[in-house]
């Protein structure tokens, strides 16, 4: 679809700088960033492309979507971006910014509520059961032990983050099922 | 071993010397560039060299016929026989000495052409400049700041100028062109034509009280006709000389100025140009360069008073230019907040010019970068195909307009269309995959470089050649860039193709370094390679004279002859092979020379 580009949004691009993507200017589209991305071939997740869509200030086609989550923060853009434009940090920045709006895809309310109730990002109740079966000795991770939950809670619950992440009290997960993304 | 390297050359001389040879024939590479190298070795023992034949196996043997070795042997077999052949027939001849006179004439008084006339002024030469315009300074001297270091580019010129005109050596011919080009390299017969000022410039101090009593008012070329000039008037402040020109065709000989002048230097009765005679050994061509007319570019609406050429946007940004400084858009002087340029108009393109301009990706980035330091709210996009910003310091110029929030846009332009009081600017972004438009105030068109109006006309008179894009044509891209197929004549800047100033200055500079060392002995070998008239077989039926690219042929009426000029004659033996009773001899090329070769190549010999 044709975009008009009228007066533009430098809103956007500002605060990509603030929340981290500092560099961002420094962008020349060379693409290298896009050419070893491990997700690029699969998803819509194109990050020359989201670059070029900040600096034009095309927030809503960037925010509104999901490709911005789909990032496995790998880094190899990062590392590889011959003029350190540093593609990663302008994701994550791009992710604060999304949060804030409260646009934040439903896979990852997931993963903070369980983080939030159970002390994992995916939930381990099957591993568990297993190693229960054949006699291995119990894990001691952030979610054996309520005091640990209790911590984390704490923290979410004194930062912004209880809010943006959408944390509910009464959150039910949907056991070994969740994936990471949807 | 290579037969060219000093041992090969050893070798060919022991030969000579203890083996009593008297012709070499050597089966190798091109003439082109070896044959001086044996030549050199032959003079070094008593041989003549004239007495050495080379036959060019690798440009018209083993490399065309790469594909089949067995009869490209054979070939070549049959070459070196021909060589071998014609080498019989060879005969001694002895160079010619020509005098070079100490002078060389500049045509065209831009940047290139100051720095040539400088470089040979101080190095004790006399120059002639010959500049069109009423000053010299070329375009260089309507640019406000230059890339990549932004310096002002009057700042950097004016002192140039200014040395020019009080250099004793220099003779400063502006507000006129050259006429006439005779005679061959160290002596050419110039007449230049001084326009008519109908201002006395001995007279003439510069102080532009006339301009300010004229009441006609024209469009300023100076400054891309954004304001008016008068019909007297210096044509610009910094101008070198600083002198007053009568713009013929718009004086309406109303004697206003004539009366205001304190020092009588005003006499607008006086019509006729004057004629300037002088003789030079060399030449040097910095004729510069025209800009694309953006109306041969119909989409982009050039018509619409806020699409403007980058020129007129640099007019815009010297203070001392239309708006004084200010960027404004010409609709209604208003400072504009979206602003798209638009690359690579008239360049890069079959229907207009397919070459590529080379400065319009580097002024575009400056522009904005002086925009966006100047207007720092400003939206500017920069609509590109590539970015070429090839130069020493040109990457960090253009990541400093992107961290300026400069906004690139991979993707031509297909057009430009007003909607409202502003403008749609329509076009593809590579990146996005998509159709873009964006809505400007002001659109600046990156205008092709062109060769000037004119220089085919020149090319004529000075006979020398230019390439398919109009520009002169060096001998070698590489290894001769400033010099011409006439020897003597030399070219430089954006006349050759078009250059950045660096550039434009080094090619300055190289064109002053190829005349002085032609000239600095004061005489120069020339090739006995030339033609002879055998007068009593002559019937002098003159075709010979028409047949001459190089006009070296003459009938001279008084003693019913026809002359070669040996000066001029290049040897090429079209008047030889013409003449119809064989008349006319040519040197290193005779008959028996090339009947030899013949027959040898034709398997007439056994």
């Amino acid at each position: 679809m044709k975009i008009v580009l009228n007066e533009t949004n430098e809103e956007l691009v500002n605060k990509v700088i603030q929340y981290g993507g500092e560099n961002i200017y420094k962008c020349f589209q060379c693409g290298m960033c896009a050419s070893g991305c491990p997700v690029a071939g699969d998803t819509d997740h194109k990050i020359k492309r989201t670059m070029h869509q900040v600096l034009l200030g095309l927030d809503e086609q960037i925010l509104d979507k999901k490709a911005i989550w789909l990032c496995t923060t790998c880094f190899m853009c990062l590392e590889r971006c011959p003029q350190n434009a540093g593609p990663t940090e302008v994701i994550f920045a791009l992710r604060r910014i999304s949060a804030e709006k409260g646009i934040i895809p439903d896979a990852q309310i997931e993963v903070a509520n369980n983080i939030y109730h159970l002390g994992h990002a995916v939930t381990v109740e099957k591993g568990i059961k297993l190693r229960d079966k054949v006699g291995a000795p119990t894990l001691n991770t952030a979610g054996s032990d309520k005091k640990y939950i209790d911590e984390i809670q704490k923290i979410i619950n004194t930062t912004k983050s209880f809010k943006l992440l959408k944390i509910k009290k009464d959150w039910k997960p949907k056991g070994d099922e969740v994936i990471a993304c949807d | 071993m290579y037969l060219c390297s000093e041992q090969g050359q050893n070798l060919i001389k022991d030969d000579i010397q203890k083996e009593g040879i008297t012709r070499v024939v050597a089966a190798c590479c091109s003439p082109r560039t070896h044959e001086e190298i044996f030549r050199k070795t032959l003079n070094s023992t008593d041989l003549n060299k004239y007495l050495y034949e080379q036959v060019n196996i690798r440009d018209q043997c083993s490399w065309p016929h790469i594909k089949d070795k067995e009869n490209a042997t054979k070939k070549a077999m049959t070459l070196v026989k021909s060589g071998v052949y014609r080498a019989i027939e060879l005969e001694p001849l002895e160079d010619r000495k020509l005098p070079v006179l100490k002078s060389t004439l500049v045509i065209g008084g831009g940047i290139s052409g100051i720095n040539a006339a400088l470089d040979l002024a101080r190095d004790g030469y006399k120059v002639y400049l010959v500049e069109k315009n009423p000053s010299i300074g070329g375009k260089m001297a309507q640019l406000d700041k230059t890339f990549p270091t932004n310096d002002c580019s009057a700042c950097i010129l004016a002192p140039m100028m200014v040395d020019i005109s009080n250099n004793p050596n220099v003779e400063l011919l502006t507000y006129s062109e050259v006429e006439n080009v005779s005679g061959h390299i160290g002596n050419y017969h110039i007449v230049v034509r001084k326009k008519q000022t109908s201002v006395d410039w001995n007279k003439c101090n510069g102080c532009g009280d006339c301009s300010i009593v004229c009441p006609v008012k024209v469009d300023n070329e100076f400054n891309c006709n954004m304001d008016k000039r008068k019909a007297i008037y210096i044509q610009f402040q910094q101008a070198i000389p600083m002198k007053a020109v009568i713009d013929k065709t718009k004086c309406i000989k109303c004697k206003l100025c004539e009366k205001r002048c304190q020092v009588g230097a005003i006499d607008i009765t006086k019509n006729d140009d004057e004629y300037v005679e002088f003789d030079v050994g060399s030449i040097i061509v910095a004729t510069g360069y025209d800009l694309f007319d953006p109306n041969k570019k119909a989409e982009y609406d050039y018509d619409h008073p806020n699409v403007i050429t980058s020129l007129e946007l640099e007019r815009m940004m010297c203070a001392s230019g239309p708006t004084k400084g200010e960027i404004l858009r010409p609709s209604d002087n208003r400072v504009p907040h979206t602003v798209s340029f638009i690359q690579c108009v008239g360049s890069r393109d079959e229907k207009t010019n397919d070459y590529c301009s080379r400065i319009c990706c580097t002024y575009s980035i400056k522009h904005a970068r002086l925009l966006k330091e100047k207007y720092p709210d400003m939206d500017i996009y920069i609509h590109y195909i590539d970015l070429r910003c090839f130069g020493k310091g040109y990457e960090e110029y253009y990541r400093m307009a992107r961290e300026k929030g400069v906004k690139f846009i991979r993707g031509r332009i297909s057009q430009v269309d007003s909607i409202g009081d502003r403008l749609e600017v329509s076009g593809d972004d590579d990146t996005l995959g998509e159709q873009i438009s964006v809505i400007a105030d002001l659109v600046v068109l990156a205008v092709a470089m062109e060769s000037p109006k004119g220089s085919k006309n020149l090319a004529n008179l000075l006979n020398i050649s230019t390439d398919k894009t109009g520009f002169f044509k060096e001998i070698h891209p590489k290894l001769k860039p400033v010099s011409t197929d006439s020897d003597g004549i030399f070219i430089a800047g954006a006349c050759q193709g078009p250059k950045e100033i660096p550039d434009a200055v080094s090619q300055g500079k190289a064109a002053a370094s190829a005349a002085s060392s032609l000239m600095s002995k004061g005489e120069i070998g020339v090739e006995p390679l030339f033609a002879q008239v055998i007068d009593e077989f002559c019937a002098k039926c003159r075709t010979c004279e028409s047949l001459c690219t190089y006009k070296a042929i003459k009938y001279i009426e008084d003693e019913n002859k026809i002359e070669v000029d040996i000066a001029l004659c290049k040897g090429c033996g079209v008047c030889s092979a013409a003449c119809p009773s064989s008349a006319i001899k040519a040197n290193h090329f005779t008959n028996s020379q090339v009947r030899m070769q013949i027959l040898a190549l034709t398997g007439g010999l056994k």
